[in-house]
């Protein structure tokens, strides 16, 4: 099926697509075409939006537009890799217990459900606490090691009906290795749901670096959307009525997460009938 | 092919391992995290303080004397058994933790840390509760509105329910700030009651309550509405297309009716969904507590890490644990022995 046939199937997705790549493009061109150093406070403090500032200044003097694209830039990278690392150790975890059984199974289904009863952000508080200094990957990191229970348990649910059929008997003839038959034969039927998962993690990473963030635990160096707020509450926007300072960012906090639910939304709209109504 | 229904009995074996397991290995892993930082933190801590306290500065624990700050470090010494070998230590840390005795806090010296946790629970649970109990109804009244309504009227509720969903807890909670306390000063800002008043039931001390508590409230209970009206539309939906709605339909039975018995039974998938739900909710309330000044747990462990007050940071990290553990397992010792279906996902096979 081609994309533009997908698209015209779910409006939904369309939705979700564009503002998605509206703000990757507003990432990327914006940090080429916009050349204000995100931190440096050369300008006046508290400017209200203009035409050399489009987002206006901080308390510090610092542009606001120049942040947002960076922090664009920033969540967008930390969002993608978590999600990647959290969809491949939830693949690997649920499709090799529920692909082998047995008492492999049974242990790395317990680690599943440990990992989905750990309360996520209370954990990468205390974690990350212990961190005085936090690099993006630390951060990447604790994201992905506190949700990839989810994922595990659907995918071994799916394995686990999915290799009662007739092809991988057939594989199983052949005399392919157990390895092969799981990661060549089995796993490629789940693509789409795939896909599907890897647009609510990346949401999801998102969100749990801004809120680690916003608290001041996220990574230390680096401007990102949540490390905005932080600064936005620390120094008090509100009480200086600066809401140019703090609306603008969780904005593209919201849109960018609800870009991703609306693709996956529009994914299952189209892979699932029964929701396709909807 | 025909399998029989596993028992509760089964259910619940694993399900009692998983959460004892995770308790455990959440106790070693703050116990351990201190033990791989370089350094010590409690003698660092006890220096910073004394340095703090000669030149007057404002650190977290301030106003300590040098003699004070050396009675803190041997307590906790003593206390945590820090002088002897690393598996003892393990030992004397899993015995405080059953016991739940973890000592006296560093920034709030010479408060227990028990102290500290008990007085903040009931805020933060006080918070919670009304929020998922009102947000839940509102939210699966509001979706299924949507889905039964359909046409444009639901494109938009869609899209409400979307972003309500999807916005960050803390910055909902700035914007609320800023257009109902800073612009119309009609809420105040933060806190949890003015502080010049004493607690007590009198009726102004209420009201004063209750304006302080209506922000973090909506702040907490907005987008939860916004995920629980997503989840209720997509499953009256399916609900709305089923074949004994359809016969319902045909036999000429009023909407209202239909409705009625749809949302009984797209309820039940809402109502399981609600322990996940909790302890996400639960986890973004730490940080709008953070953004109120609220006094709850998420407050005080906020409080904790700021002053490195490691024995705080453990008690707060294991309060929030027991709690979200807890009340994980009382809604599924409920759901399991009401529905059926779940223990066969629990199971993961069909």
């Amino acid at each position: 099926m081609r994309f533009r046939d997908l698209i015209r199937r779910s409006p939904k997705l369309l939705a979700g697509t564009s503002i998605l790549t509206f703000f990757v493009f507003f990432a990327v061109l914006g940090s080429t075409l916009y050349t204000v150093d995100p931190t440096k406070p050369e300008f006046e403090s508290l400017e209200t939006p203009s035409f050399d500032h489009p987002l206006g200044t901080d308390i510090l003097g610092r542009d606001l537009f120049a942040q947002l694209i960076h922090g664009t830039g920033y969540s967008l990278k930390i969002g993608i890799i978590a999600a990647l690392i959290t969809i491949a150790v939830g693949v690997g975890v649920g499709g090799v217990g529920g692909y082998f059984g047995g008492m492999i199974d049974e242990i790395l289904n317990l680690a599943s459900n440990v990992v989905l009863t750990i309360p996520t952000i209370a954990f990468l508080i205390v974690i990350a606490a212990y961190f005085r200094v936090r690099s993006e990957w630390i951060i990447i990191l604790l994201i992905s090691s506190t949700s990839w229970g989810g994922m595990a348990r659907s995918i071994r649910s799916q394995v686990l009906s999915l290799k009662t059929r007739e092809f991988v008997d057939l594989a199983k003839l052949s005399g392919i290795s157990r390895a092969r038959i799981l990661f060549f034969e089995v796993l490629p039927n789940m693509l789409s749901y795939l896909v599907m998962y890897l647009a609510l993690s990346v949401a999801g990473a998102i969100g749990s670096e801004a809120g680690l963030s916003a608290i001041g635990l996220g990574p230390t160096a680096i401007v990102s959307l949540g490390m905005l707020l932080r600064w936005a509450i620390v120094w008090e926007a509100v009480r200086y009525g600066a809401w140019w300072w703090f609306f603008p960012v969780g904005l593209t906090i919201t849109l960018i997460t609800l870009s991703l639910l609306l693709i996956n939304d529009g994914l299952d709209q189209i892979y699932n009938p029964r929701a396709r109504r909807g | 092919m025909t399998r029989k229904t596993p028992s509760l009995h089964y259910f619940f074996s694993r399900k009692i391992m998983a959460y004892v397991l995770t308790f455990y290995l959440a106790l070693t892993l703050i116990w351990l995290l201190p033990h791989l930082m370089p350094g010590d933190p409690v003698r660092e801590k006890a220096l910073k303080i004394i340095a703090a306290g000669s030149k007057g500065g404002a650190a977290p624990g301030v106003g300590l004397t040098e003699v004070q700050v050396k009675r803190l470090y041997e307590y906790w010494v003593g206390k945590f058994g820090l002088d002897q070998p690393l598996m003892a230590q393990y030992l004397i840390f899993m015995k405080n933790c059953f016991t739940l005795d973890l000592g006296v806090s560093i920034r709030f010296y010479p408060s227990r840390v028990n102290d500290l946790l008990i007085q903040s629970i009931p805020w933060s649970l006080g918070l919670l509760v009304p929020a998922i109990i009102i947000g839940w109804i509102l939210g699966n009244y509001l979706g299924a509105f949507a889905a039964y309504k359909r046409g444009i009227f639901d494109k938009v509720l869609y899209t409400l329910f979307l972003f309500m969903s999807q916005m960050p807890y803390y910055w909902f909670a700035l914007i609320l700030v800023y257009s109902l306390s800073f612009h119309a000063k009609i809420f105040p800002p933060g806190g949890a009651y003015t502080l010049t008043l004493t607690p007590s039931l009198s009726l102004t001390f209420l009201l004063d309550f209750l304006s302080h508590y209506f922000l973090p409230f909506l702040s907490v209970m907005i987008p939860y509405i916004g995920g629980e009206a997503i989840g209720m539309r997509s499953l009256i939906l399916y609900e709305i297309n089923s074949d004994y709605a359809n016969y319902f339909e045909s036999l000429g039975f009023r909407d209202r009716k239909l409705l009625s018995y749809t949302f009984r039974n797209a309820a039940l998938p809402q109502v399981t969904g609600l322990p996940i739900y909790f302890a996400s909710a639960f986890g973004g309330q730490l940080v709008t507590e953070i953004v109120f000044g609220y006094p709850g747990i998420g407050g005080m462990l906020y409080a904790a890490v700021i002053g490195q007050d490691y024995p705080l940071i453990q008690g707060g990290f294991l309060m929030i644990v027991i709690v979200t553990l807890l009340g994980n397992f009382l809604m599924d010792l409920f759901y399991a022995y009401v529905d059926p279906r779940i223990r066969v996902a629990y199971r993961g096979e069909k």
